[in-house]
């Protein structure tokens, strides 16, 4: 997917929605409005035909309880700014974040307790197991129809009713003084060159950024690319902070996959510069910070509000300035999307999301760990 | 225990009836520890086994099936791991038994200079993170950039040997078994000290009367009658090594050597499935009974073997060294400066630079108190801190109460199917923590339980590391309670006393040193405790894991992370060092 058109696009539909924002939701619903409307709510759906609605029924709900896996100074900035823009409401949000703590809320969950948020954030591996538990408002629908001021390539369009605010990608980290730029991988096909064979770059045992090729290059591909990296013998190891930290050291000179933000964040930390990057093509892209509106939310017209904030530019604005370089790949004129522009991408969006993990099992078995296989 | 007289003393009824009531008292309170016991270990086990026959998670458990007991035991990926798993696990077991062994001889038991220091100073490596540990290991053993290395070559060079990596290396077995070792030997040393603090030396001087070297009789008597705590010993670290995790993972798997954890982590986590991992801890569990079962046998069946606190004259006395007095803290410096200085200077200075770099003059000049800055500007350290400490302060006192209580019935009531308590106390220690942490969620948000409002507080993560602490605390109070000699409680009991009263006001005070040692250890484990807390904790009540997790996995921030382990570290050596001027006045007796 080659996104020059495609933000420009994104840009232009955030822009609008903006601009038409106002008008639409002053206004009478169109007849097109109506239309979707109906379409919506016969199958299930709760679509709203006017913001200025959505804010008067927040309004009386006066407070909003969120959850996020956003990093805290991001949350606490989200939350002030959210605060500013509805004074009447009251905001609370707390971070959720990591396999363990969203596994306990998804029990939690499913036992009836989490009754008290509005608007949970939920664990993209699990994905399927949250949908019978959120409100079906029409996201996309009412995001298309200039209701929400949402860009709608964030919205799940199967689901309808989740966004992903936020996104991640990798890139390959290496250590300038001791390999010129020009020497570093200029493709990933690179890495398995004869130079990079023997203990010559670093790579995480959780193959993130290498099952992130899958929508990309395909299932044979990828694995066929994981085999071909575990004959080149790097040196494996477990987690961005540790192989960050020996990259930046010179114990080894080359990292394939860290996360973009976390090299971006470990380079401006450097004071010896010799932290680097390059993005090689295509880029693995994750979609992230899903979030939705809860079922039993008591005050689900404020987390619309917060769902749309999160998108917004100013909620972007935010997650690049706090996370950082948090702002969504799909969102025009911030980080992610300024270093990936004209980059050809591959996304893991919603249709990978629940096959993650599925990619990820077929990459650790084709770098040849020893494994107890099922039969 | 004898019974003498008709009537109980200041009561009216006759012996019969009063025997009986008593008994029923005394059953209460028995069955009340086992309900105890089982409230808090129970769910877990029930979860693991559940788990480990079912397809699927936890979130999503699927069919029963005895796959998941196929797929680990007719594996042949398993057998050649759990080979390299033993050996790992006897290696590291051994050396750092022998070490906390030696540590806690010349601490307790001789008169080597500066022993409260000394004894302060082995405290310190608890509140260390493991993963930071082992992390400042590969920053000071990496080949090409750890410190030791780079320093070592610059003076080897000196000498024209044109070393470009080395001479040390981290990533072999060798440097998996020398971290764990060093490392292990702390928790050992807790074991250890408190027994040979109980320990009757009149034995001793009697071996030394007959003639025999210091070395003999530290061989054949002091080794004799500390076969207990050994034993417990040896059983909690070999166990505790079989699943180790974070060194198999951070330093095995770049030497290429796959231990059974890593073997786990690869089938069951990265591609998640709870039911193969969980029948994996099976194998664990098997160890844990064949050893509980040897440790009944050889030692609690024949504990008044071992009973060294008697009625005759109990006062421990410290050997002399004689010349070898400062050798011997010597070889604690030694030690010391690998298990607690060169980690903590390596955190210490990581903490104290944006980003870590190699010592050297250049680096000064980057200097920055940034990392200590945001630490305390980080939004919920207050909280966190003060749930840390909570929490450390209600389960060190929760798990070695639950611990002692159970000991009691086992060693001194010698209840029936005491072996079973025993193993119930044990086999936490063999389950994962992400099931213990699962049990209770599930139990605790099931509707039933529900009028049990524990769910989304402190108590919950209490319960969770009291089962996954109790292990440790099981050995502590068997080992201790095995050395006091039954003839004080019996002259307590004939002197009317209840068993009750008997166990607060003589066999408790008596064995509160060790109490105290494993309260220290639990606490320390507590405060540094990475996955219940982050399973558990909800909103408000998080931990000072919590914000580790958020520097370290998060951030991916390694000077931050080791700013919160520098933090904690000193933090816990103050309080050591408090709380053993407070034992040692206490309780060693010849000062």
């Amino acid at each position: 997917m080659k996104t020059g058109f495609f933000p420009k696009l994104l840009s232009l539909s955030v822009m609008g929605s903006w601009l038409l924002g106002s008008y639409a939701s002053a206004a009478a619903p169109s007849p097109a409005l109506l239309k979707a409307k109906q379409e919506a709510e016969s199958k299930g759906y709760i679509f709203e035909t006017s913001r200025d609605e959505i804010i008067a029924k927040a309004k009386k709900e006066g407070a909003l309880r969120a959850l996020s896996s956003l990093e805290r100074q991001t949350i606490k900035a989200m939350a002030e700014a959210f605060k500013a823009e509805y004074p009447f409401l009251n905001v609370h949000v707390e971070e959720l974040t990591g396999t363990d703590a969203n596994q306990r809320f998804i029990l939690e969950m499913k036992a009836g307790g989490a009754t008290n948020w509005d608007a949970p954030h939920l664990a993209t591996d699990h994905y399927k197991e949250y949908s019978a538990h959120l409100k079906k408002f029409d996201l996309l629908g009412m995001a298309t129809h200039d209701v929400l001021r949402i860009a709608p390539a964030i919205i799940d369009p199967v689901n309808r009713n989740v966004i992903a605010s936020t996104s991640a990608f990798q890139v390959v980290a290496y250590n300038k003084k001791l390999m010129a730029r020009n020497k570093a991988p200029e493709t990933w096909d690179d890495f398995l060159k004869p130079e990079f064979k023997g203990q010559k770059f670093a790579a995480d045992i959780r193959p993130t950024e290498i099952a992130a090729l899958v929508p990309a290059w395909g299932l044979e591909k990828t694995l066929a690319f994981a085999r071909g990296l575990a004959a080149q013998q790097p040196v494996w190891g477990r987690g961005g902070t540790r192989l960050l930290t020996a990259i930046a050291l010179g114990e080894y000179s080359v990292f394939i996959g860290p996360n973009y933000h976390s090299v971006k964040r470990a380079q401006s930390k450097d004071p010896t510069g010799s932290l680097d990057f390059k993005i090689i093509e295509p880029v693995p892209t994750r979609l992230s910070d899903a979030t939705a509106v809860f079922a039993a939310a008591p005050r689900p017209y404020a987390a619309l509000l917060w769902l749309e904030f999160l998108a917004s530019p100013k909620g972007q604005k935010i997650a690049d300035e706090h996370e950082p370089f948090g702002a969504s790949v799909f969102i025009s004129g911030f980080s992610q999307e300024q270093a990936t522009r004209g980059k050809k991408l591959s996304v893991v969006d919603w249709n990978h999301f629940t096959r993650m993990q599925e990619y990820q099992a077929k990459v650790v078995e084709a770098y040849g760990f020893p494994k107890a296989e099922r039969k | 225990m004898s019974k003498t007289g008709t009537a109980i003393p200041g009561g009216s009824l006759t012996w019969p009836l009063a025997s009986l009531k008593l008994a029923f008292k005394n059953n209460i309170l028995s069955f009340g520890i086992i309900a105890l016991l089982l409230w808090v270990v129970a769910a877990p086990i029930i979860m693991l086994i559940m788990s480990s026959l079912r397809e699927g998670n936890f979130i999503t458990p699927g069919a029963f099936t005895l796959g998941n007991y196929r797929t680990v035991y007719l594996s042949p990926m398993t057998y050649p791991a759990l080979l390299n798993t033993l050996i790992y696990a006897a290696a590291v077991s051994f050396i750092s038994l022998v070490m906390a062994t030696i540590f806690a001889w010349l601490v307790e038991r001789t008169d080597m200079p500066g022993s409260d220091w000394a004894w302060t100073m082995m405290l310190l490596p608890l509140a260390m993170p493991g993963i930071l540990r082992s992390m400042a290991w590969i920053l000071l053993l990496s080949p090409r950039s750890g410190i030791i290395n780079v320093y070592l070559r610059d003076f080897l060079n000196l000498f024209g040997l044109g070393l470009t990596e080395g001479p040390f290396n981290i990533f072999t077995l060798t440097g998996m078994i020398f971290i764990e070792a060093v490392s292990g030997s702390t928790t050992l040393f807790l074991l250890m000290v408190g027994a040979f603090r109980l320990m009757d030396p009149s034995m001793e001087e009697a071996a030394k009367i007959s003639g025999a070297s210091t070395m003999t009789t530290l061989r054949r008597v002091t080794l004799g009658l500390m076969l207990p705590a050994v034993l417990a010993a040896a059983m909690y670290s070999f166990l505790g090594n079989l699943d180790d995790f974070e060194t198999p993972l951070l330093i095995g798997l770049q030497a290429g050597i796959y231990l059974l954890p890593t073997l786990i982590y690869f089938t069951a986590y990265v591609s998640p499935s709870y039911g193969l991992a969980t029948a994996y801890s099976s194998i664990f569990i098997i160890f844990t009974v064949v050893m509980v079962w040897i440790y009944y046998r050889v030692i609690i069946r024949r504990s008044d073997r071992y009973a060294a606190i008697t009625g005759k004259g109990y006062r421990p006395r410290r050997l002399s060294l004689g010349r070898w007095r400062w050798p011997a803290l010597g070889l604690f410096i030694v030690f010391f400066t690998l298990n607690i200085v060169l980690p903590f200077f390596t955190l210490l200075w990581a903490s104290l630079l944006p980003s870590y770099m190699m010592p050297s003059r250049a680096a000064l000049q980057y200097l920055t108190l940034d990392n200590f800055a945001t630490l305390i500007n980080e939004p919920s350290i207050i909280n966190s801190t003060a749930n840390t400490v909570i929490l450390g302060l209600i389960t060190a006192t929760g798990t070695m109460s639950l611990a002692y209580l159970v000991s009691w019935l086992i060693i001194r009531i010698k209840i029936k199917g005491g072996m079973i308590l025993d193993g119930l106390a044990f086999v936490p220690h063999a389950i994962p923590t992400v099931s213990i942490s699962l049990a209770l969620i599930v139990l605790y948000l099931h509707p039933t339980l529900r009028w049990i409002p524990i769910y989304g507080t402190l108590w919950i993560m209490m319960l969770a590391l009291v089962t996954r602490y109790l292990a440790f605390a099981s050995r502590t109070s068997n080992s201790a309670m095995t050395q006091l000699h039954k003839e004080l409680e019996e002259a307590a009991r004939t002197s009317g006393a209840t068993r009750i009263t008997t166990f607060i006001r003589i066999t408790f005070p008596l064995l509160l040193p060790p109490f105290v040692g494993g309260w220290v250890w639990v606490f320390a484990h507590t405060i540094r405790s990475f996955s219940i807390p982050l399973m558990l904790a909800t909103p408000g009540n998080e931990t000072i894991a919590v914000v580790m997790y958020h520097f370290w996995e998060r951030k991916a921030d390694f000077s931050l992370a080791s700013t919160l382990g520098v933090a904690m570290l000193v933090i816990v050596g103050v309080l050591t060092f408090f709380s053993r001027r407070y034992i040692s006045r206490g309780f060693t007796r010849d000062q």
